[in-house]
């Protein structure tokens, strides 16, 4: 295997369903909010949300269901 | 101009690299390489207005993409030039070869509007144009009309053209591919990286700039068609009407610069390419020598 091995310090963090959703969630916000307002489309902001909702948006939920 | 082709075709030249270098070469390199032609020269383009005076180029396409103005930007000797300068520096050969290939990538589907690119610069001034659609960024019209004319032209049909190329090679997007293409060619980036964040933001990371390129055509697109109320020749439409004829929309002048024939722009696009890759195939070999020399 050798050099494909993938790094010992990315390790997969989750069912890649699960992950799908938040970068529907995260397509679907983007694009309804440029749509409106056309300052968001520009390469710092675009993929700065994708990331942002990729990061934050399951730790958001985990943190909710905790609560519960 | 290219829209959304420029960060599609980010993971298209990843995902046909010659057999040697799969897996080799730098992703941040060819990112790199793909934005730096509007990054040096589209800020002025369509420029800025504050308290109602407007800051900018005069001639948009000359400033964009001819000479004397900032044409050079979008020409494979410049990418040459910042390329031979990265390796000076860096000796990466990883991220030097991306970055030529992603700076030719941007230079050479330039010439597909109307102004075209200065191919041969500084050996001509010449543009090199296919003219499949208008350029059409304006004083008054800026980037909304400029976005209007794109996505309502053959303009379109290119960033869909990239996307479906991206899509045929759809494993590039994957977590597989990430991890065993990616991740390898830029280990310091993504291992500095993988100290600040999870791996999922990190995949996320590398698909942003295909999620940003999906992002921008269809909200451009929308905006274009269903929002937007213009008039053209007085009439008002229900937005703006698309016009998938060579060098359209009829709606809006398409610019031009003084440029060679058309008929000899596609075999000297297509030849260029087929140079770059050449001649970086050739040096790979010689550059992984003299990057193993320096660091051992």
């Amino acid at each position: 295997m050798g050099s494909k091995q993938p790094p010992k310090s990315l390790e997969h963090d989750g069912p890649a369903g699960g992950t799908a959703v938040w970068y529907a969630v995260a397509g679907i916000t983007y694009i309804g909010a440029a749509t409106v307002e056309k300052g968001l489309l520009n390469w710092l902001v675009g993929p700065a949300w994708l990331v942002a909702v990729v990061t934050f948006g399951p730790l958001g939920r985990r943190r909710r269901r905790r609560r519960r | 101009m290219s829209w959304a082709a420029h960060q599609f075709e980010v993971y298209a030249v990843q995902a046909h690299l010659p057999k040697k270098m799969r897996g080799r070469v730098s992703f941040w390199g060819i990112w790199l390489g793909d934005f730096t032609p509007d990054f040096l020269s589209k800020f002025w383009v369509y420029g800025i207005t504050i308290r109602g005076k407007h800051y900018g180029a005069s001639v948009p396409e000359r400033w964009h993409r001819g000479w004397p103005g900032m044409g050079f930007t979008h020409t494979l000797s410049l990418g040459v030039i910042l390329a031979g300068a990265l390796w000076l520096w860096r000796r990466d050969r990883a991220l030097t070869v991306g970055y030529l290939l992603g700076f030719a990538a941007h230079a050479l589907t330039d010439v597909n509007d109307s102004v075209g690119t200065m191919l041969l610069f500084p050996f001509t001034t010449l543009n090199w144009s296919l003219g499949t659609w208008a350029y059409a960024a304006t004083v008054g019209g800026g980037k909304y009309l400029d976005a209007a004319a794109y996505y309502s032209s053959l303009g379109l049909v290119m960033d869909l053209f990239w996307l479906l190329v991206v899509l045929a090679s759809w494993r590039v997007l994957t977590r597989e591919h990430w991890r065993t293409q990616i991740v390898p060619a830029d280990p310091h980036i993504w291992s500095w990286l993988g100290k600040r964040m999870p791996e999922r933001s990190m995949l996320a990371l590398y698909r942003a700039t295909f999620f940003y390129g999906v992002a921008r055509m269809v909200a451009w697109s929308t905006w274009a068609h269903l929002i937007a109320r213009p008039v053209i020749n007085g009439v008002r439409h229900r937005g703006y009407p698309y016009d998938l004829s060579w060098t359209g929309p009829w709606w809006i002048r398409a610019k031009s610069l003084p440029h060679a024939s058309p008929l000899i722009v596609l075999p000297a696009t297509l030849a260029l390419l087929g140079l770059v890759y050449w001649g970086t195939s050739r040096l790979w070999d010689p550059m992984g020598r003299a990057q193993r020399r320096l660091r051992t």
